[in-house]
C-alpha cells in the first residue's frame, strides 16, 4: 500500500492546569489519512479531536508518538526543514473571521501565500478568488475580511490555503459559523477542489450528518480515544460502538420533504 | 380566549451612528395557551430581536418599534414602559438563553437564585421546599444547590437556569437557542427535559433556534422568518414534510446536508440578506430559484399553501 | 485609519486636547527657529505683576514670564515626546518578545520590569541624576528606564492574547518564519493599547521633568517649567505670578497628553467598534 499522505502513530496529549489534575486530551491515538482520501475526526467538545488536529498540523507538539508527513516524521524536521514541509497541510478554521488578520486586504492575505516570483501576484490571486466563487476576483482584492460575508470569509480562507498548492487540508469545524443555507456551497466547493487536485481532507466536525455525506472515512473520538472507525456510511448508519450509537441517536432527525424539486 | 403572545404585522428598527437595519419587517406571530411553537430562521432573520421583543430587551437607546403591536395575554405592550416590562418578566414570560452562564449570578449559590425567583413571583410560599422541588423538576440533584454556576457542567448550568425561569411560574417560556452550546447527547437531554416540563405545567414555549431539527422535535407549529419576515407558518408535520415556500424548501433540503443523485450537496445560491437594504418586494427574491416579476414588486398577503399541505404562506407562487 | 480618525473625532475632549497639543508644538518650533529673542535676558524690571508689559509678570532677575514659559515648551515637548518613544520602542519589543516566546526570556523580562516598577520611580530618578549628571539627556534615559516597564506589560498581555488567534496558527502554517510572524502579524494587532499608554507616558516624563528641575536636579542654562517653579516657590508670597503660571503651563500640558491618551486608547479600541 501507497504511503498515505498523514500518519498519526500513538499520539498522546495532556494538558496541565495548575491546581487542576492533568487531563489526558488524546491518549495514544493512531489515525491514517490516505492521498486523495477524506477522513471526517467526529467527537463532542472535549473529546480531544482539535487537539489532535492541532498536533496534526505540527501546531501542538504531542508528548508522545508522531506525526508522520508523506514520510517525514515532524519531529525529526528542523525548523525550517518544518516550516517547508508543513506547507503541504494547510488548514481551515471554523471562524474566518478569526483564521484571517483583521488588518490585511484580501490582496495581502493572498500575497502572504503565493509564491513572489510566479508573475502578478493580483492575477494569480484573482484567479483563485474566481475558483472559489469570489467572483469577480478582482473586485474583491482590495476588500478587508469584516467587508465581505461569513460565507464569503471562509471561501477566502479556503483560497489561500489552496494558493499553497496543499495535498490534505485539515478542516476545523469549517462550517459551525455558515447559516444552513450556504454550508451546501461550502461542501461543494470543497468536493470540487477535491476533484480537481486530487486533495486529501480531514474534517474535524461535530456534525454527524456532515460527516457521513461528506467522508469515505469517519473516526469517532470520546475522551481522547478513537472509539470506532469504519467507512463513514456504514459507521454512522449502522454504528457498533456504543457511545457512537448513542451520538448518532442524540440527533434530531428531519425527515426528507416531500417535493422538493424546485432545487437540484 | 386571547393567545398567550401576539405580534402582529410588528416593524422594528435599529439605528445607530446613521445606519438603519430592519431586524423585524413585518413579523406575525401566535402562541396559543399551552401551546408549544417553533421560530426558525438563519442569522440576520430577525429571530433573536424577536425574543428580546418578547420581554421588551431591545435596547430602546437605538431600538424602535415603527408599527405594529405585541400582545401578552390580550394586554397591548407595544408602548410598555420599563417599569411595565418588569412585571411582566418571569410571569407571565420567562426565558432561557444560549448562554446560561452570563445570566445566572456567578457568586451567588444556585440555590439562593432559584429562591429569589420564587421569592419574587409567589411570597408566602414555602421557598425552601419550592427550591428543592423545582431541582428535583430539572432533574438536578439537590446538593447542586449549594454550588456556583460555574461548577456546574454545561447541561447543569441550562438546568439551574431554567430551574431560575421556572420559579416565576411563567404562562409563556421562551427559549433563545437554549442548546446551541452543549454538545449533541446533552442536547437530547434538555430537550426531553423541556418536552416533560411542558407537559407537566402545562405552559406554553416559544423555542428559537437556527438548527430545524430541534423545533421539529419539540414544538407543535413552526415559523419560519426570513429577512425579519415571517414568511411560512403551520403545523410542523406540514411545514417540514411538505413545506411550500421556496426558502422552507431550500433551508430543509440543506439541513438534511444530503447529496443529490450528481452527488452535490444541497444549498441555496447567494448570501443572506442586508437588513440595512430595505425593497418593497419579498427579500428572498435575489435566491429565490421560483422567483417572478411580481416578487420584486411588494410582498405578498399571506395565503393557504397550494401543495398538500395546510400551513400559511407569504408567496406569490401560492397566490 | 479614516475610520480611526473618524472615532477619534468623536471624542470631545481629546480632540481639544489634540488641538492643545498641536499648539503646543508649533510654540516649541516657533520658538526654537525664532532669532533674536533671548528668555535669559536679564533686565531691571525684576518680579513686576502681569501688565500689558509683562503678560505674566518678571521674575526675581527681571526676565519675562511668558517667554520664559513660551521657551520652556521646548524642553518639556522634547523631553517627554523622546522618553516616550524611547520607552515606547524599548517596551514594546521586550514585552512583544517576552509574550510571544515565553520560557526564560519571559520570566527574566518581568523580573527585571517588576523591579523597575517597585522601585519608588521618583526617588531612583533623583538619585541616578543627581550621580550622572543634569543633562537633558541623562533625564530623557532616566525616564525611559522608568516607563518601559508598563508598556512591556501592556505588549507583553496583548501580544498573550493576539498569539492564539487562529490567524496566527494560519500564518504558520504558510511557512512564515516566527519572528516574522511576531513582526508582521502580532505585534500590529497588538498596538491599540499600547499607543495609548505611550502618549501617556509622555505626560509621566513632562511632570517627571517638571520634579526633577523644581528639585534643581537640571543644568540652569535650560529654560524649564520645573526651573521656573522651583525659582518661584521661595516668592510664593510676594510674587505668585511666579509659581502659578509655570504650575499651570505644567498642569495643562500633563492633563492634554491624559486626555489624548485615552481618546486614542477609544479610538483604537476594537470594542467601541460599531458595525
Amino acid at each position: 500500500m501507497a504511503e498515505p499522505i498523514l500518519r498519526l502513530e500513538n499520539i498522546s496529549k495532556s494538558f496541565r492546569r495548575p491546581g487542576h489534575a492533568p487531563v489526558q486530551a488524546v491518549d495514544n491515538v493512531s489515525l491514517e489519512v490516505g492521498r486523495g482520501e477524506t477522513v471526517a475526526l467526529v467527537g463532542e467538545s472535549g473529546s480531544g479531536k482539535s487537539t489532535l488536529g492541532r498536533i496534526a498540523l505540527g501546531l501542538l507538539a504531542p508528548d508522545s508518538g508522531r506525526v508522520v508527513l508523506e514520510g517525514k516524521v515532524l519531529r525529526e524536521l528542523s525548523a525550517s526543514e518544518l516550516r517547508q514541509a508543513r506547507i503541504a497541510m494547510q488548514p481551515i478554521f471554523q471562524d474566518a473571521s478569526s483564521s484571517l488578520n483583521p488588518r490585511r486586504s484580501a490582496r495581502e492575505l493572498m500575497a502572504q501565500a503565493l509564491p513572489e516570483a510566479k508573475g502578478s501576484v493580483d492575477e494569480q490571486a484573482a484567479r483563485l478568488l474566481d475558483r472559489v466563487g469570489l467572483s469577480p476576483g478582482r473586485d474583491y482584492l482590495a476588500r478587508f475580511p469584516h467587508e465581505i460575508s461569513g460565507g464569503q470569509r471562509q471561501r477566502l480562507a479556503i483560497a489561500r490555503a489552496l494558493a499553497m498548492n496543499p495535498k490534505l487540508i485539515i478542516a476545523d469545524e469549517p462550517l459551525s459559523g455558515a447559516d444552513v443555507s450556504i454550508r451546501g456551497q461550502v461542501l461543494n466547493l470543497l468536493l470540487d477542489i477535491k476533484e480537481e487536485r486530487g486533495v486529501a481532507y480531514l474534517m474535524i466536525t461535530h456534525d454527524i450528518s456532515i460527516a457521513r455525506h461528506f467522508a469515505d472515512r469517519v473516526a469517532v473520538m470520546q475522551r481522547g480515544v478513537i472509539v470506532e472507525t469504519g467507512p463513514a456510511a456504514q459507521v454512522l448508519t449502522s454504528p457498533s460502538h456504543p457511545y457512537t450509537r448513542e451520538l448518532v441517536a442524540a440527533v434530531p432527525v428531519l425527515a426528507a420533504p416531500e417535493a422538493a424539486s424546485i432545487y437540484r | 380566549m386571547a393567545p398567550i403572545l401576539e405580534f402582529d404585522a410588528l416593524r422594528l428598527a435599529y439605528r445607530a451612528r446613521g445606519t438603519v437595519a430592519y431586524a423585524m419587517n413585518d413579523v406575525s406571530l401566535v402562541v396559543g395557551e399551552g401551546e408549544a411553537v417553533g421560530l426558525v430562521g438563519e442569522s440576520g432573520s430577525g429571530k433573536s430581536t424577536l425574543a428580546r421583543a418578547t420581554l421588551g430587551l431591545t435596547p430602546r437607546r437605538i431600538a424602535t418599534i415603527e408599527s405594529g403591536r405585541i400582545l401578552i395575554g390580550g394586554t397591548d405592550v407595544t408602548r410598555f414602559s420599563e417599569d411595565q416590562w418588569q412585571a411582566m418578566r418571569g410571569n407571565p414570560v420567562a426565558m432561557v438563553f444560549q448562554d446560561p452562564l452570563s445570566y445566572l449570578n456567578p457568586v451567588m449559590r444556585v440555590g439562593k437564585q432559584i429562591a429569589e425567583s420564587v421569592r419574587a413571583h409567589a411570597p408566602g410560599l414555602a421557598v425552601a421546599t419550592r427550591v428543592v422541588e423545582l431541582l428535583s423538576l430539572v432533574k438536578l440533584p439537590a446538593a447542586a444547590a449549594d454550588a456556583y454556576p460555574h461548577e456546574l457542567s454545561g447541561g447543569m448550568r441550562q438546568r439551574a437556569l431554567l430551574a431560575v425561569a421556572l420559579g416565576c411560574e411563567p404562562k409563556l417560556l421562551v427559549a433563545d437557542e437554549p442548546t446551541t452550546a452543549l454538545d449533541v447527547t446533552t442536547q437530547a437531554e434538555i430537550l426531553a427535559l423541556i418536552r416533560e416540563l411542558r407537559e407537566r405545567l402545562g405552559m406554553a414555549l416559544l423555542l428559537i433556534s437556527h438548527d430545524l431539527g430541534i423545533v421539529a422535535s419539540a414544538c407543535d407549529r413552526i415559523y419560519v422568518m426570513y429577512a425579519g419576515h415571517t414568511v411560512e407558518w403551520g403545523a410542523t408535520a406540514d411545514v417540514f414534510q411538505r413545506p411550500a415556500h421556496p426558502y422552507t424548501v431550500g433551508l430543509l433540503k440543506a439541513a438534511q446536508a444530503a447529496r443529490n443523485s450528481e452527488g452535490r450537496f444541497a444549498t441555496i445560491s447567494g448570501d443572506p440578506p442586508n437588513l440595512s437594504e430595505l425593497s418593497p418586494g419579498c427579500p428572498f427574491t435575489p435566491r429565490c430559484p421560483q422567483a417572478r416579476a411580481e416578487c420584486r414588486e411588494s410582498m405578498p398577503a399571506p395565503s393557504p399553501a397550494r401543495n398538500a399541505g395546510a400551513q400559511t404562506l407569504r408567496c406569490w407562487a401560492h397566490r | 485609519m479614516p475610520r480611526f480618525l473618524q472615532r477619534f473625532l468623536a471624542y470631545r475632549a481629546g480632540l481639544a486636547a489634540g488641538a492643545y497639543v498641536a499648539l503646543l508644538a508649533l510654540v516649541a518650533l516657533v520658538t526654537l527657529v525664532l532669532p533674536g529673542v533671548d528668555p535669559h535676558q536679564i533686565t531691571d524690571h525684576a518680579m513686576v505683576a502681569p501688565s500689558a508689559a509683562h503678560l505674566l509678570g518678571t521674575d526675581e532677575l527681571g526676565r519675562d514670564m511668558l517667554t520664559g514659559i513660551l521657551y520652556g515648551t521646548q524642553v518639556s515637548l522634547a523631553v517627554g515626546v523622546s522618553a516616550a518613544l524611547g520607552a515606547t520602542l524599548l517596551g514594546v519589543l521586550l514585552g512583544a518578545a517576552s509574550g510571544f516566546y515565553g520560557g526564560w526570556l519571559d520570566l527574566a523580562v518581568m523580573r527585571i520590569a517588576e523591579m523597575f516598577q517597585v522601585v519608588p520611580s521618583f526617588i531612583l530618578a533623583a538619585v541616578i541624576v543627581a550621580l550622572s549628571g543634569t543633562g537633558l539627556t541623562q533625564v530623557v534615559l532616566v525616564i525611559m528606564l522608568l516607563a518601559w516597564p508598563q508598556i512591556a506589560r501592556i505588549t507583553r498581555g496583548e501580544v498573550l492574547r493576539v498569539k492564539q488567534l487562529e490567524f496566527v496558527d494560519a500564518v504558520r502554517c504558510l511557512g512564515k518564519r516566527e519572528w516574522e510572524i511576531l513582526a508582521a502579524e502580532v505585534v500590529p494587532n497588538a498596538m491599540a493599547p499600547v499607543l495609548a499608554a505611550g502618549t501617556l507616558v509622555v505626560a509621566q516624563a513632562i511632570l517627571l521633568e517638571a520634579s526633577l528641575s523644581f528639585l534643581g536636579l537640571s543644568s540652569a542654562d535650560i529654560v524649564s517649567w520645573g526651573r521656573m517653579l522651583n525659582a518661584g516657590q521661595r516668592f510664593l508670597f510676594n510674587a505668585w505670578w511666579m509659581s502659578v503660571f509655570p504650575g499651570l503651563a505644567i498642569f495643562l500640558t500633563v492633563l492634554a497628553f491624559n486626555l489624548l491618551g485615552d481618546a486614542v486608547g477609544s479610538a483604537l479600541n476594537p470594542r467601541t467598534v460599531t458595525r
